[in-house]
């Protein structure tokens, strides 16, 4: 059943469950696909998020065309009905193969969390990169991934005190979240690794390389490959 | 023809209305934080109501006019001056070249807008010309403007060349647009409104373009616990935990985790981005519906605002 709740007079909130799940989440990105399908001109943009999605929509354009007292509640029911007008299908998602080193170099915080988790740093790196991860969502930062779920093993909360400057590439987790920084930021996710691929690319027609809904694997790489890859990508 | 920045002071921007399209992405729209005051700086000139403007703190910076233009200042009063004369705000005024606009005092307000006739020649990121400075992109070069930058403008028409700093005698009445109490919609995670009502609140100099940290009120009974990270807009009032609220403003996130207790609407974020730190005000929850008239019955007033003032524009020249 969904729930929908205004976030302001301009945006509704379609909540279609309550957690993390990657079964709620392809709910929600065949949702969000629905509406994009749609092609509604009211809609500025969507936000999916891990259950649910919100949709920014043009105040002034619907009170234009409309004589529904409330366009609060005429949005809600558009949104509402909108399975029973476009089938909703699971599209194909994207997978990247994201290269890592997880050398302390550029892991400041590898050796604290495989301690704190009882692990070798040998053993935290396989499990990290054992996973096929699901980016739920972007947000916090332009670009920034949030993804699930880190293995259970090195589930690590942030820290207490974020860092002023978190380097951009960084992969860290966050309680059972992985994430990459697409630029430098200040930050408190625990960052086991860095990857020299760019993620986010001012001068692209889309700088964001990814998309919520796609999946991501990591494969670790040497500090020799990681110098190679990042020479390259700045030539 | 160009605008020289003389002396520059951190906290000026190019924003326009916000990048829209891309908040999926986590890029956030950044944007004018007082709406109200970029459109009708626009609407004074008979430009587009969109059009991209400098944004200002106190200290703005200092400009050196190269050539005769139009321009209209609105939002914050900062005591405009040419030549020790004092230029007021909301109306077009007419620079001679070879002028230099300085701003001597933090008369009211905290936002200052100065719109040109024609609008500037910037670059575009991704459909707007609003400074990313996290980013480093859009705006004059991605970031504040400095000392030795130049903007040039974008339109010149033919206008009869003066001698003298003119005010048009016509002007804008911003006082409906800037009224308090600031009034909010709720939102599922609230659940009580005796948090808010005749509570007197002021803005904690700890505010910025990110948010405006709101003192006063008593949310000690508010669930602060953080929750599902989840999109947040311009106007989401977020509660920490240290149960001060957060108003989200133009450089927001696009997703948060802390609990979301209202939205500002629209119609009362010009206002709350103007009230003076000093200053404290009421906060009141109102109806959805009443939430969406408020706020397009200003931009009503605004469309009518800009049709009066281009038909002056032309009778006048």
């Amino acid at each position: 059943m969904i729930q929908i709740y205004p976030l302001g007079e301009q945006a509704v909130v379609l909540q279609l469950g309550k957690g993390v799940s990657t079964d709620l989440h392809e709910k929600v990105t065949v949702y969000q696909e629905a509406i994009f399908t749609a092609d509604f001109p009211w809609v500025k943009e969507l936000i999916p998020a891990y259950d649910s999605i919100t949709v920014f929509y043009d105040l002034g354009l619907l009170r234009s065309l409309l004589s529904a007292p409330s366009i609060f509640d005429w949005v809600s029911a558009e949104l509402k009905k909108i399975e029973l007008v476009i089938p909703l299908k699971k599209l194909p998602s994207s997978i990247h193969t994201i290269p890592v080193c997880y050398d302390t170099s550029l892991a400041r915080d590898i050796e604290t969390v495989a301690a704190l988790n009882k692990v070798t740093v040998h053993k935290l790196i396989d499990l990290h990169a054992s996973e096929t991860y699901t980016i739920y969502m972007l947000g916090f930062l332009p670009g920034f991934p949030y993804m699930g779920t880190v293995p259970q093993q090195i589930q690590t909360p942030r820290k207490p005190n974020p860092e002023a400057l978190v380097p951009k590439g960084s992969v860290g987790i966050a309680g059972a979240q992985t994430g990459i920084y697409p630029i430098d930021s200040p930050g408190g996710w625990q960052i086991i690794g860095r990857t020299p691929i760019p993620i986010f690319n001012l001068s692209a027609e889309n700088p964001c390389l990814f998309t919520a809904g796609d999946r991501v694997q990591f494969e670790p790489i040497s500090l020799r490959k990681f110098a190679d890859l990042y020479r390259e990508g700045t030539v | 023809m160009s605008i020289t920045v003389v002396q520059d002071r951190l906290g000026s921007t190019i924003q326009d209305m916000g990048r829209f399209g891309w908040q999926r992405f986590g890029i956030n729209p950044s944007g004018a934080m007082d709406t109200t005051a970029l459109q009708m700086a626009n609407a004074l000139l008979g430009n587009k109501l969109d059009e991209a403007v400098i944004e200002s703190i106190f200290p703005a910076p200092t400009l050196y006019f190269s050539e005769p233009v139009f321009i209209a200042l609105s939002g914050a009063d900062f005591g405009a001056s040419i030549n020790n004369t004092i230029i007021p705000t909301n109306h077009p005024i007419f620079i001679p070249a070879h002028t230099t606009l300085c701003f001597t005092k933090k008369i009211k307000g905290n936002f200052l807008y100065l719109a040109v006739q024609g609008g500037f020649l910037l670059n575009e990121w991704l459909g707007s010309y609003s400074t990313n400075v996290k980013v480093g992109a859009g705006g004059l070069t991605g970031g504040y403007l400095r000392k030795g930058d130049m903007l040039y403008v974008r339109e010149n028409r033919k206008i009869q060349m003066q001698e003298e700093v003119i005010v048009m005698p016509w002007g804008a009445a911003t006082h409906d647009f800037y009224s308090t109490p600031i009034y909010f919609t709720a939102s599922p995670e609230s659940s009580t409104t005796n948090w808010w009502n005749n509570q007197h609140f002021t803005i904690s100099h700890n505010s910025d373009r990110m948010g405006y940290r709101l003192q006063g009120g008593d949310f000690s009974a508010a669930d602060s616990a953080e929750m599902i990270s989840s999109a947040v807009t311009f106007g989401t009032i977020q509660l920490p935990p240290n149960k001060q609220p957060i108003v989200l403003m133009a450089d927001h996130q696009t997703t948060g985790g802390y609990p979301r207790i209202g939205t500002v609407c629209g119609s009362s974020l010009p206002s709350l981005v103007q009230q003076n730190f000093t200053t404290a005000f009421l906060m009141e929850e109102i109806a959805i519906e009443i939430a969406e008239e408020k706020w397009l019955q200003q931009q009503r007033d605004l469309l009518i605002l800009q049709q009066a003032c281009t038909f002056r524009i032309q009778e006048h020249f």
